[in-house]
């Protein structure tokens, strides 16, 4: 195997590991987790550079067991997975660096769970193999599992317990689906292993719902789109993010939702086209639903933390759409809004923290007028709001004008629906904004609160500078994936050529 | 060397902004604050100054910057242009941004924040800058994003209050209800035309103009909602009048001289497309007129001197966009050019006497101010002849061109003409009355010894004087054709280049002539009509009688005809009703219930199959063995079916 | 005749178990599970002679040694276990119910 990707793929493995083998304290463990981070940013940088081309898949290793039911366990990485990958370590140190102050007796086990999380995404990620994936995508629920039922809020068990068996659900349905493919498989290649070139090459029927291929598709479809959420399947994301500790709530919505869009990029969408092009505008429908359903329900919340995580559903809500309607646009709008939106939601968090830390609680009501003793706090907040509205010249709109885009060229009216996103929006936000930050003091304990720390500056600092560059240069960004899109799509092409030509 | 210049226009404000927000954030130094901005925005408009030449000469300047995304099979870069339109524009908003921005040293003395002033206002001009050089229309969002925002922060500036807060998220939601309508337009046009640059909108390929009627007429449609919103016509201008919670210069600069005239300048952009949709002209025509006249009589009634203006801006944004709408592009960008300098004026000549008056702002608790405040007064006065159209003053040659092409229109001409008409007579009288109130009539106010009236400093008294020059003096550049052969109608010729050219009158010349001695006979009776009320007749209150004997139509207008009560009832409530509701029941009950239902359902089922785990030794060593018998006779019998 | 063997040893691990199940006293129980374990014994010797091969009765040893090591053990967990609950009986030990 290439010693760049063995150093990538099991650096987070051994940090976590290490945790439970050395008798660390508090400090030393966070200075540890801080330098381990660091390092894993390199080794990614270090591995996205080592590709030829981020247009093709690099096979970076092939271990065959050809024993073992004949699976083969690939390793491979482009432009999609290559950006996804880095964007979870750079989370990896902003939540090292955001969650300094976070008071526990547990240390060892939370940078552990951490650490954990971001190895098996990051596993789940390079993966082709379509089992390997599955392991990994089960394997990532369980450090999140303990994070939110050990060190969450009041409600963990409830919360932890329902995010794990819903998204538990779903991925049995893959399960199935997956043990089908690779019954079929063998009758006709003798080998149980399944990768997308496997799956397209069994040519699945497809003749109404329950034909082969519709309903191959449908499940994998609920597995991805509970992980999303997609608008009927969301209801585990609010408990979750409200009970879960901030690192917990990061990672959720900056890696783990983006896995859903990842799964359904790369092994829905190029591999079951007529099914794709049948449900496509029942799912855009879906996810213009989620917009504006998100949005609505974010405006009536109490808790800050519950707002963040409807918005969250809204915003994946524009990336589901943006995925189906299938234009070359709105796709490479929906891979940056995933981007964009891991930056800008995390930073909210980040926000939100900075504010359980000082009051112990996440109640709007208990706040108010706070811009004024902690002006420097207010800015950043502001800052992560307006890439969270996208406004121009922030990163949260160039993913939405791509999508809008595409989703217009391909019907108008669903376009309509995205586009009054862009109206609610700024609705619940600066609504969030004004009732915490804004207005006269009203609670005497706020009037004594404490400015940013230098360490808490640190993740706000490069989370705005990184909202700020890729809004005003989205190239930077665009250039890793942008020759992958044609390929993802052309099965699609060609078959709604077939239908309409029909 | 032109290039580097246009490269060069956004970045001085931008570092104006950075500086002033990074630096002077705390430092309450506010002469340093204030100069650092004023000097970002008067680089830029030396800047403009250079460029202007080579505009003259040579017409279309483009500058590309980076690419910024591929779209469809076409990429968009953030590339800026200078032609006559937006040289003119630039010149404006550089020019009396930076007035403006030293009016804000003396008017700002007493804040404790004001480096946070000016880096918004810093921040504010390099939105705007954006938005006037923009070549294509995403260039163009990003600033007319950015304005909306600047203002969301400038209007709300003072936050500790609530209701100062609440009025700058109701501009920022009201634009953003506008850019929604931009957004979704921008993107029709785009499918249509397969580009986003202006070069391409000037010259629009009449096949696809052709082919795509109905998109076209969507998609233009969309933009005139943009418009609605950015320019404060109806249905979208409930933001300015609260927008006037802001400090004075901020509402001078945004609502009088600036954002209020970038939708304008959009349909100007566009015009070569929007001359092929008459039916969206006539919107934008009848959008215009019904508003000028609804915010001249909401006008006549207001008690705050911020309001009476700020329902002015709305009224000549009216003229503006009837101007547009009856195809007089050039015309309504004139009257955009003059505007801005005698709005201006009023805006800061009204925070001069606030100021003075240690923030006083009803009018009726004003008066007699005439000897106090001379420069103010006399600045002040220009302004008044100005837009009442008074003939050698600069609005009289920009309205009357407006007058004019209404007149002629095809379809509409007569009424909107009759509309029109009315309005400017009322502009007169509530202007009049303004001023008589403030300066003339007897004195209210209480006079302490500590805070004696006076003009204000030089820092805001050199502003009102330079664009007391320019309210008379710019009128020049648009002189009707009678008054002079040689220099008539420079400026809408100039603009003209770039913007499509009015229709041919359908009536003579001499009844443009006579029609503007009526006019002008028309607003000095209406002048004299406040004078007799508000100065005269002081003493047998007049003003009460006449208020009494219409108290129905009186309530009306002093209630802004209850627009704002309908908003809430009809829309703002319904929502927040139907957000409360979806999370009190739909997830409540429905989406969150089935999963609990499911929950349920499972854990029930099982029930039947628990059992009392033994909790003997012998008890355990039995379940063990059973488990383990079973498990041997199913290995044996597989193994023995191998075999 | 040498089937008598194979029914002993099967006789004496039903003994075994049964006792394991019904007996109260706790070392009675460790007897009858060692019983077990001879009965298994016995029976890898008998294996061994049955069919020639030395590897049985090797066997045998070896088990020896480790039921020894298993009875000291056994012993001394059911001191521990005596210390806590301080009764020798099976039905006196309820650390395993709720």
């Amino acid at each position: 195997m290439d010693k760049t990707l063995i150093i990538q793929f099991f650096l987070p493995l051994f940090c976590a590991i290490s945790f439970f083998m050395a008798p660390l304290n508090g400090k030393k463990c966070k200075i540890f987790s801080l330098v381990a981070s660091l390092c894993y940013l390199l080794a990614t940088v270090n591995l996205l550079n080592s590709l030829d081309s981020f247009a093709t898949l690099n096979i970076l290793s092939r271990i065959e067991l050809d024993n073992f039911f004949g699976l083969t366990y690939t390793f491979g990485l482009d432009g999609l997975s290559g950006i996804l990958i880095l964007l979870n370590a750079l989370l990896l140190v902003i939540v090292v660096t955001a969650t300094w102050n976070f008071e526990t007796d547990k240390y060892r086990l939370y940078y552990f769970s951490i650490f954990s999380l971001v190895w098996a995404v990051n596993s789940s990620l390079l993966s082709i193999n379509l089992f390997a994936f599955y392991i990994f995508w089960e394997v990532m629920l369980i450090p999140l599992f303990l994070l939110i039922g050990v060190f969450g809020g009041a409600n963990r068990k409830y919360a932890s317990y329902k995010f794990f068996i819903y998204t538990a659900a779903g991925s049995i349905l893959m399960l199935a689906a997956m043990l089908y493919m690779s019954a079929m498989n063998f009758q006709i290649n003798g080998s149980y292993d399944l990768t997308p070139e496997v799956i397209s090459g069994l040519n699945l029927t497809f003749s109404g719902f329950f034909s082969p291929q519709s309903l191959v598709f449908w499940a994998f479809c609920i597995a991805f789109f509970i992980k999303v959420p997609v608008f009927p399947f969301h209801s585990w994301l609010p408990d979750a993010h409200v009970e879960a500790p901030t690192a917990g709530s990061i990672i959720l919505a900056g890696v783990l939702l983006k896995l859903g869009i990842y799964g359904l990029l790369r092994f829905v969408i190029p591999l079951y086209p007529d099914a794709v092009v049948e449900y496509q505008q029942f799912i855009m429908i879906l996810g213009a639903m989620g917009i504006v359903y998100g949005a609505l329900t974010a405006l009536a919340q109490d808790d800050i933390k519950k707002v963040v995580a409807f918005s969250s559903i809204s915003h994946m809500g524009y990336i589901v759409a943006g995925v189906f309607a299938l234009n070359r646009t709105s796709i490479n709008g929906s891979i940056f809004q995933m981007i964009s939106h891991g930056l800008t939601t995390g930073g909210l968090f980040v926000a939100v923290h900075c504010l359980y830390i000082r009051r112990q609680t996440k109640l709007i009501n208990q706040y108010g007028g706070i811009a004024k003793v902690m002006p420097l706090f207010s800015i950043f907040f502001f800052l992560m709001i307006l890439g969270s509205m996208a406004v121009p010249l922030t990163n949260g709109f160039v993913g939405e004008f791509l999508i809008i885009f595409g989703v217009y060229e391909v019907d108008k009216v669903i376009g309509f629906i995205c586009a009054s996103g862009v109206i609610l929006g700024p609705v619940y936000l600066l609504t969030l904004f004004q009732k915490t930050m804004l207005g006269p003091i009203t609670i005497e304990e706020n009037k004594s609160l404490k400015d940013l720390g230098r360490m808490e500056i640190v993740p706000f600092a490069i989370l705005g500078f990184f909202i700020i560059f890729y809004g005003i240069y989205p190239s930077a960004l665009t250039d890793f994936y942008e020759k992958l899109i044609p390929s993802i799509v052309e099965n699609n092409y060609i078959k709604q050529l077939y239908v309409v030509l029909k | 060397m032109s290039s580097t210049y246009i490269k060069l226009l956004p970045f001085f404000p931008l570092l104006a902004f950075v500086i002033n927000s990074c630096f002077l954030h705390t430092n309450a130094k506010i002469k340093l604050a204030g100069m650092i901005s004023f000097l970002g925005t008067f680089i830029s408009f030396i800047l403009a100054l250079l460029i202007f030449p080579d505009v003259l000469s040579s017409g279309e300047l483009t500058v590309h910057l980076w690419r910024w995304a591929n779209v469809s099979n076409y990429e968009i870069g953030v590339n800026f242009m200078l032609d006559e339109l937006s040289i003119i524009l630039l010149l404006m908003v550089t020019g009396i941004g930076s007035l403006i921005t030293l009016f804000s040293i003396g008017y700002m003395a007493d804040d404790e924040r004001p480096g946070k002033f000016f880096s918004y206002l810093s921040l504010f001009i390099f939105s705007m800058v954006l938005l006037t050089i923009a070549e294509n229309f995403l260039v163009l969002f990003f600033g007319w994003e950015g304005v909306g925002l600047c203002s969301y922060l400038l209007i709300g500036f003072w936050y500790t209050d609530v209701e100062k807060a609440k009025a700058g998220r109701k501009a920022f939601i009201a634009n953003r209800i506008g850019d929604f309508g931009v957004l979704l337009g921008m993107i029709g046009l785009a499918v249509i035309f397969g580009s986003l640059s202006f070069t391409d909108f000037k010259t629009p390929s009449l096949n696809l103009i052709l082919e795509n009627k109905e998109l076209l007429a969507i998609s233009c449609g969309l933009i005139v909602l943009g418009v609605t919103g950015k320019s404060a016509q109806i249905p979208l201008f409930v933001w300015l009048p609260d927008a006037m919670a802001g400090p004075t210069p901020v509402s001078a600069l945004i609502h009088a001289a600036t954002m209020v005239t970038a939708g304008i300048f959009l349909l100007c952009r566009l015009s070569n497309i929007f001359i092929h949709v008459p039916m969206i002209m006539d919107v934008i025509a009848w959008i215009g007129g019904i508003t000028a006249i609804l915010a001249a009589l909401i006008a006549i009634t207001q008690r705050d001197i911020k309001k009476v203006l700020a329902y002015s801006t709305v009224s000549q944004l009216g003229y503006m966009m009837l101007a547009c709408g009856v195809g007089a592009f050039s015309a309504g960008m004139f009257h955009v050019f003059t505007h801005a300098f005698f709005k201006g004026l009023l805006f800061l000549g009204a925070g001069a006497v606030i100021f003075s008056l240690h923030h006083e702002q009803d009018m009726f608790k004003m008066g007699g101010l005439k000897s106090k405040l001379p420069i103010t007064f006399w600045t002040f006065m220009v302004a008044l002849l100005a837009i009442n159209g008074i003939p050698g003053f600069a609005g009289f040659f920009s309205k009357d061109e407006i007058l004019w092409f209404t007149l002629n229109h095809e379809r509409f001409g007569l009424p909107l003409y009759t509309i029109a008409l009315l309005t400017s007579f009322l502009t007169a009288f509530y202007m009049s009355r303004l001023v008589f109130l403030v300066f003339f009539a007897k004195a209210k106010y209480h006079e302490s010894s500590e805070h004696p009236i006076k003009d204000g400093p030089m820092y805001m008294m050199v502003p009102l004087i330079i664009l007391a020059f320019f309210s008379f003096a710019v009128g020049y550049l648009g002189l009707p054709h009678f008054m002079s052969h040689d220099n008539s109608r420079m400026f809408q010729l100039f603009v003209q280049k770039v913007v499509s050219a009015p229709r041919e009158a359908i009536y003579s010349t001499d009844t443009e002539h006579l029609l503007m001695v009526l006019t002008t006979l028309g607003i000095l009776c209406s002048i004299w009509l406040a004078y007799f009320i508000y100065v005269t007749k002081e003493e047998e209150q007049l003003a009460k009688k006449l208020k009494f004997q219409l108290m129905t139509l009186w309530r009306a207008s002093f209630n802004k005809f209850k627009i704002d009560e309908f908003y809430e009832i009809f829309f703002l409530k319904p929502i927040v009703v139907f957000s409360r509701f979806l999370v009190g029941f739909v997830e409540k009950y429905i989406i969150d219930g089935f999963i609990r239902a499911l929950s349920i359902v499972v854990f029930n089922s099982g029930v039947f199959l628990k059992y009392k785990r033994p909790d003997t030794i012998s008890g355990n060593v039995l379940y063990v063995i059973m488990g383990f018998s079973i498990i041997f006779v199913i290995v044996f019998s597989m193994f023995s079916t191998f075999k | 005749m040498m089937e008598i063997y194979y029914y002993l040893a099967i006789f004496l691990f039903c003994l075994g178990l049964l006792g394991t199940l019904i007996k109260k006293d706790l070392i009675s129980i460790l007897l009858c599970v060692e019983l077990m374990l001879s009965s298994v014994n016995l029976l890898f010797a008998l294996f061994s002679k049955a069919i020639g091969v030395p590897d049985g009765q090797l066997q045998v040893f070896f088990v020896i040694i480790v039921a020894a090591a298993e009875a000291a053990i056994g012993l001394s967990l059911i001191i521990t276990l005596f210390k806590k609950v301080k009764s020798g009986y099976s039905e006196d030990v309820l650390i395993l119910s709720e």
